[in-house]
């Protein structure tokens, strides 16, 4: 992560149909987050677009192909295109999920969950290392949202994330939604989750919307925050400081005035008592 | 069960269309019920997503071919697409890459399946940078004028297609039209190339003429301008080869061609 990134504030998720307003008026947003197979196998329009906003704005790429937790080997193609790009876009940040997409070299294009084995988490561990010794950057990895609970897992997801983290040396994405949509599936209490998520690993974090379906709840990226998580996040911020945040939204996607009324919403509504002494020693010697 | 194992059978799991029933025990064994949801359930989630995911990519791409075909019969040829050819790319705008294959394999009528190349070379069109060149027809002038030798080649993002005659066509019709039962009796066995290519983020399809065809088959590979000339008026020699070679310059405008010096 570059000096000065966790100075940025409430970004958003740079999407699609965003181009044209984003490079025509500029708007007061402090930094984006691109999703990187967006632009991987492209060098027509959208890359054209992305080269043009990360003139002006701090971009971080986040990524749903590194596929960090499958079996297979890793996908050497797809980590030198990725290099190729860090280097042309020179991001904030990179990012991807704590997840595999696919074993036997196909690819499900979902973000699935992982047993929390002690086999998985030494895979892991391995996988992040030899990643960023390709890339040449630290890497952050994002907690899922699932569906799916392995009953052969030992761990804890937020001791499995932050050992993982500890042991590669990669950061944390913390997807405050992902945690209550997780919570609410699997029937644990999502404040306590975040409590045993170490601070100092937490590079930024997501916020977003979510979908109510029969008998659980799905990570949808829809509408706006739901009071909710914007809650949970005010929580999180109380107990670890400020962090850079994303605000994500991929379905129904709106006008830019409209997320970016969004993006102050978020803003308003932080709670303006400080983080404790505590949290804040430990933010600053994270970066 | 061993990670390997594990990720197996549950992408096994998401990818069929069906459980048997020796899987179903195995996902009861493998996965614990969540408080709203089975495991069973939990493996139809991701199930679902799947499927939704990788249809709606190709229906982006081959909106032509859902409207030839109709929703029913467009799930079905997807369903068995993604079986016999899974994505192994780690993007998804290259779900399409073998859809025309597989149209072929099955059999289907040579006009989806042209229909299916002409759409995945508009996908693919996009991929390419834009090409802006002010001026270089006359650079390009210039230089042959300097007794330069000068070559052309295929921009990247066009492609020739050999398609059947009235794609092109049909598509037009197809626009206009929800139905379209007649419209496989008016197909022709007989195939001409046609050219896709993007210009200021725009995709044209060309149905080429035999002519035009030669000329820029011949320029693919960057061959010296002077022989390609000469060639295509002895192959063909009318007033079209003439017409090509005096306005092959808007094809270098618009990037179809793109000129290489050769110093």
């Amino acid at each position: 992560m570059k000096k000065g990134f966790h100075d940025l504030g409430i970004g958003a998720g740079l999407r699609h149909p965003h181009f044209r307003d984003i490079m025509e008026t500029a708007p007061n947003i402090p930094w984006f987050e691109a999703l990187t197979e967006n632009y991987l196998a492209t060098e027509g329009y959208p890359k054209d677009c992305l080269m043009e906003i990360a003139d002006r704005y701090p971009i971080a790429l986040h990524g749903v192909s590194m596929s960090v937790g499958s079996h297979d080997s890793l996908d050497l193609n797809y980590i030198k295109k990725l290099k190729k790009m860090i280097g042309e876009i020179h991001p904030v940040a990179v990012s991807d999920h704590l997840c595999w997409t696919g074993v036997i070299g196909i690819n499900t294009h979902d973000l699935l969950p992982m047993p929390y084995t002690d086999e998985a988490l030494i895979h892991c561990i391995r996988r992040v290392r030899q990643i960023q010794d390709e890339l040449g950057v630290q890497i952050l990895l994002e907690n899922p949202s699932s569906y799916l609970a392995f009953k052969g897992s030992v761990w804890e997801e937020a001791a499995f994330l932050n050992t993982l983290a500890i042991e590669s040396g990669c950061g944390i994405l913390l997807d405050i939604n992902n945690v209550y949509v997780s919570s609410k599936n699997f029937g644990f209490d999502p404040k306590s989750y975040l409590k045993h998520i170490s601070p100092d690993l937490v590079g930024y974090m997501h916020i977003a919307g979510h979908s109510h379906r029969e008998g659980y709840i799905l990570d949808s990226h829809v509408g706006p925050i739901p009071s909710e998580v914007l809650k949970l996040y005010h929580e999180t911020i109380k107990t670890i400081g400020p962090r850079p945040t994303i605000v994500e939204w991929d379905e129904d996607i709106p006008e830019l005035s409209v997320l970016m009324k969004e993006i102050e919403n978020v803003k308003r509504t932080i709670p303006t008592g400080k983080a404790t002494a505590d949290s804040e020693r430990m933010r600053d010697e994270s970066f | 069960m061993n990670l390997f194992d594990m990720q197996c059978f549950t992408q096994r799991m998401i990818q069929c269309t069906e459980m048997r029933s020796e899987d179903l025990s195995k996902v009861d064994d493998i996965f614990r019920d969540l408080p709203g949801v089975s495991a069973i359930k939990s493996i139809e989630i991701y199930r679902d997503m799947y499927q939704t995911r990788v249809f709606d990519t190709l229906l982006d791409d081959f909106p032509r071919i859902l409207k030839l075909m109709g929703d029913e019969r467009f799930d079905h040829l997807a369903q068995s697409y993604i079986k016999a050819f899974p994505s192994k790319s780690y993007t998804l705008e290259d779900m399409g890459q073998d859809f025309a294959l597989f149209l072929e394999q099955s059999k289907q009528e040579r006009l989806v399946i042209d229909l299916a190349k002409l759409e995945w070379a508009v996908a693919l069109s996009f991929r390419y940078p834009l090409v802006v060149m002010p001026g270089c027809f006359n650079d390009l002038q210039v230089a042959l004028a300097e007794g330069d030798d000068v070559a052309l080649e295929l921009n990247p993002r066009c492609h020739v297609l050999d398609l059947d005659p009235s794609l092109l066509d049909f598509c037009e019709w197809l626009e206009q039209h929800e139905t379209f039962p007649e419209i496989k009796q008016a197909v022709t066995p007989l195939a001409v190339p046609h050219l896709v290519y993007q210009s200021s983020r725009q995709v044209f399809e060309l149905k080429l003429t035999q002519a035009e065809s030669w000329f820029l088959e011949s320029f693919r590979k960057a061959a010296p301008m002077g022989p390609i000339v000469d060639g295509l008026l002895e192959r063909f020699p009318s007033d079209e080869s003439q017409g090509i070679i005096n306005t092959f310059g808007a094809w270098i405008e618009s990037g179809v061609l793109l000129p290489i010096l050769i110093k």
